[in-house]
């Protein structure tokens, strides 16, 4: 039991690592990444592969977390100067185009039978993996990240997060380079999205493409705006929620039902969905945000 | 004397229809300059297109002798020239202190780096930004109403605050968008007084103004804007007799 | 060059069921002013309850009219309980409630169908050679059909009154809410018009390929690609940008491996976006 909670509490953590990473780039940016899952996948893979290639775990989720970031760039060079649909649609197609690609180079990725054994974090200390080990990991990067956000917003380049917000056209009459702070805030998010990614490969020990479909993208933006787009306790809120609503209720496939577990999940995906329509025509400022 | 600002033949065409033509103009260092004009002639145009929000057709624009033409508006801000809004467009969710404060060109808590390895750095210079900002609303006499959010002041105050946060930066050259529009008249004398100070203390100034008492007062060379065209340019009391300028106010209907 | 010809042929009949839904997606921007993330489920939708209809026995045509009833009665209930309400706010509220409509639409689908792959049952027909090109019959009624359509949105927008409302709502919103136009009667249309397309677009992606709960979000992207080359909000545009993306992805599929068809779409609609950001058909924008 204890070690279900501790498996479950792990997952958590980094549905909490991405929520915080989008929120930055949604809740305080206004950017409306639609292609969040790519930057997971990236920093999956790209630590996953290095890590199997023999370099130890912390360096290759490092470079997981950074090539993450990185490859936000060129999609915030495209998009950043247009209008927020546009960048909607292009960060949509992006997570598309390295799902593909994580799908077909055989060479790099084994394509759909992914990559088994990928070490764990503590598999230099030998084989057997302490659960409780890895959690309190997740935990520590968890709050490390979300410190290291707190700070970001509340200084001035939060300061001026805000203000652009509020109306970039004056920010830009003041002499702030508002395509600066969207580029640094999208690839900021995107890294820790790699974070999140690393650390996830690392501890499922086996990924695929499918891991990484674009509703994962949505289940991180319902979490987003179910704890209120802004806040970012409330983007750790918003996760727990919806991370406790999609497990709580897996167990109900199990309940004899007539249709069989697979589609009975389904349901659950239906109601996430309802749910957010629900929150953006009602209660669109989530749990914790601010009165839009 | 060299120019502070230098605007060549600026031409602007939207959809076919031409709102500037061969507009030139000439801003001189610790001047004030209006620009006046009937209602569509291209004055907030011309402005927009000097501050870089508009690329120009054709034109050249020269600020403190290089070309500026082609620069971002926040480039252009950073050298210097910084343009207000018509319609005051204050920052409503934050603070008048903050308006002011995040204004402030060039922080150290901008730069990422700073903001995780330099902290005390940036909490120094935040102190000495706020002082200055503090300083500048005893200026404007907006003091008071320092930690109100922004939204919730009149519209006379936003225009002082339009004002102040563009001084935050510290500019050669303000460039006003009828900064005396829907202004009561008593803050219309504080903000032409304010707006002598500041000339006395180096700024130059180039300001559209439909109020043409306050402009024939304050300025000391005048542009004549009309269907996209300079008219005429020249001291306030030519301008006031040139009939040019006569007619092209009763030809809009407007005196 | 026949090799390269065939590829062409089979790209301008997939171009033609992509054109019907990059015009929902189009129009939709166009007017009510959002990026549906739902168009790709609501064509999924057409196309499996025209299948029920088949499955009953029905012939194609009347099982793609309960296709498109389908597709309009859903997409309608969604518009007036989540679009419509939505509409006073700015814009990203729509983007995020179609996704949540999308996720509904999808999973639904899933929960009762399941994730089997299915297909219509039409007679297994030999294709018919001509010139050295081959082209299946269920191919020509597709281009046939599609292009039925398209020349009746046409004239819906050029020749009747409320075609012409819709195109002065989608150039102008401002100035067309002050003249005598009522824009709650076209914005209906425009979705009914929006939503058949779709329902007939599912309808002929499930003839030409196989039905499964993500045949409409897959081709998705490719129709908001045709949509941005050919000018969004530009419905002529929407056409042509679809027969050109759904040749370009035929085209590609000669020297890449098929999977990376999509990508195709995105290298276009990046380079479209990068270079004329308005598009082919549209006007220039300017680009802050």
């Amino acid at each position: 039991m204890a070690s279900y909670f501790v498996a479950m509490a792990s997952i958590a953590f980094i549905y909490c690592l991405l929520a915080l990473g989008l929120n930055l780039q949604w809740g305080h940016t206004g950017l409306i990444n639609f292609g969040h899952v790519a930057s997971f996948a990236i920093g999956a893979y790209t630590s996953a592969i290095l890590s199997l290639q023999g370099i130890p775990v912390v360096f290759s989720l490092l470079a997981g977390t950074l090539l993450a970031g990185l490859a936000a760039y060129p999609i915030g060079v495209i998009t950043i100067r247009l209008k927020e649909d546009y960048l909607a649609i292009v960060t949509l197609g992006f997570s598309e185009i390295i799902r593909l690609i994580c799908l077909n180079e055989m060479w790099l990725t084994r394509g759909p039978m992914g990559l088994p054994n990928v070490p764990n974090l503590f598999s230099s200390w030998g084989p057997k993996t302490n659960e409780w080990l890895n959690m309190i990991v997740f935990l520590m990067v968890t709050v490390c990240v979300l410190l290291l956000l707190q700070r970001l917003i509340r200084s001035p380049f939060g300061r001026g997060l805000r203000a652009i917000q509020e109306d970039e056209y004056a920010a830009a009459a003041l002499g702030k380079n508002v395509v600066a702070f969207k580029m640094k805030s999208l690839i900021i998010g995107a890294a820790i999205a790699g974070i999140a990614g690393g650390l996830y490969a690392h501890y499922m020990s086996y990924i695929v493409p499918e891991m990484f479909l674009p509703v994962v993208t949505f289940y991180v933006w319902v979490a987003v705006i179910l704890g209120g787009s802004g806040s970012n306790l409330g983007a750790i809120l918003g996760s727990m929620i919806l991370f406790v609503f999609l497990e709580g209720t897996r167990f109900l496939g199990d309940f004899g039902f007539i249709v069989d577990k697979t589609r009975f999940a389904s349901l659950r995906f239906v109601i996430v969905g309802l749910g957010l329509i629900l929150l953006v025509l009602y209660r669109p400022q989530g749990l914790m945000g601010k009165e839009k | 004397m060299d120019s502070l600002l230098q605007a060549a033949k600026i031409t602007k065409s939207f959809g076919g229809f031409r709102v500037l033509s061969n507009c030139s103009m000439r801003v001189d260092p610790g001047s004030i300059t209006g620009v006046i004009g009937p209602n569509g002639a291209g004055k907030s145009t011309l402005f927009s297109t000097l501050a870089g929000f508009i690329q120009p057709d054709e034109g050249e624009i020269s600020y403190r002798g290089e070309s500026i033409r082609g620069l971002h508006p926040y480039q252009i801000a950073q050298k210097g020239m910084v343009k207000t809004f018509q319609i005051p467009r204050e920052f409503g969710a934050l603070t008048v202190l903050d308006n002011m404060v995040v204004s402030y060109p060039h922080q150290k808590g901008e730069a990422l780096p700073n903001i995780w390895f330099g902290w005390k750095g940036v909490c120094s210079q935040e102190k000495q930004i706020r002082k200055k900002a503090e300083t500048l609303l005893e200026f404007l006499k907006l003091s008071d109403l320092k930690d109100e959010p922004a939204r919730n002041i009149s519209g006379g105050q936003k225009k002082l605050l339009e004002l102040g946060r563009a001084l935050m930066l510290e500019p050669y050259l303000l460039m006003l968008d009828e900064p005396f529009a829907g202004v009561n008249p008593k803050l219309a004398l504080d903000l032409m007084d304010m707006i002598r100070e500041l000339r006395r203390l180096g700024k130059t100034f180039c300001i559209i103004e439909h109020n043409m008492g306050v402009i024939m007062t304050l300025a000391d060379i005048i542009y004549v804007l009309s269907e996209g065209e300079v008219l005429i340019s020249g001291p306030p009391e030519l301008v006031q007799k040139d009939k040019r300028v006569l007619d092209a106010y009763l030809g809009m209907g407007i005196i | 060059m026949v090799d390269l010809l065939q590829h062409i042929l089979n790209g301008i009949t997939s171009g033609c069921v992509l054109a019907l839904v990059a015009l929902g997606v189009t129009l939709v921007f166009g007017i009510s002013r959002f990026a549906s993330v739902a168009h790709g489920d609501y064509v999924t939708l057409g196309a499996y309850f025209a299948l029920v209809a088949n499955r009953a026995g029905w012939n194609l045509v009347l099982s793609g009219l309960v296709g498109v009833m389908a597709c309009v009665f859903f997409g309608y209930i969604f518009f007036i309980f989540v679009f419509r309400p939505l509409d006073r706010r700015p814009k990203i509220a729509s983007v995020i409630g179609s996704i949540g409509v999308a996720l509904v639409v999808r999973h639904a689908i899933l929960f009762i169908w399941g994730t089997e792959q299915h297909s219509y049952q039409v007679a297994i027909e030999r294709g018919i050679r001509f010139m050295g090109l081959m082209i299946t019959k269920n191919e020509i009624i597709i281009v046939i059909t599609a292009f039925i359509l398209m020349a009746f949105i046409h004239l819906i927008l050029k020749k009747t009154r409320i075609g012409k409302e819709m195109r002065a709502l989608a150039d102008d919103q401002d100035l067309a809410r002050v003249t005598a136009i009522n824009p709650l009667q076209v914005i209906t249309l425009m979705w009914i018009l929006a939503l058949s397309l779709a329902g007939v677009a599912g309808l002929l992606l499930g003839l030409k390929s196989i039905i499964t709960p993500y045949m409409g979000w897959d081709i998705l992207l490719s129709a908001f690609a045709a949509a941005i080359l050919g000018g969004i909000g530009n419905p002529y545009g929407a056409m042509a940008g679809a027969i050109t993306i759904g040749v370009s992805e035929e085209v590609s599929t000669m020297f890449f491996p098929p999977t990376y068809r999509l990508a195709v779409a995105f290298l276009i609609m990046i380079l479209t976006l990068l270079f004329r950001p308005s598009g082919i058909f549209g006007q220039k924008v300017e680009v802050k």
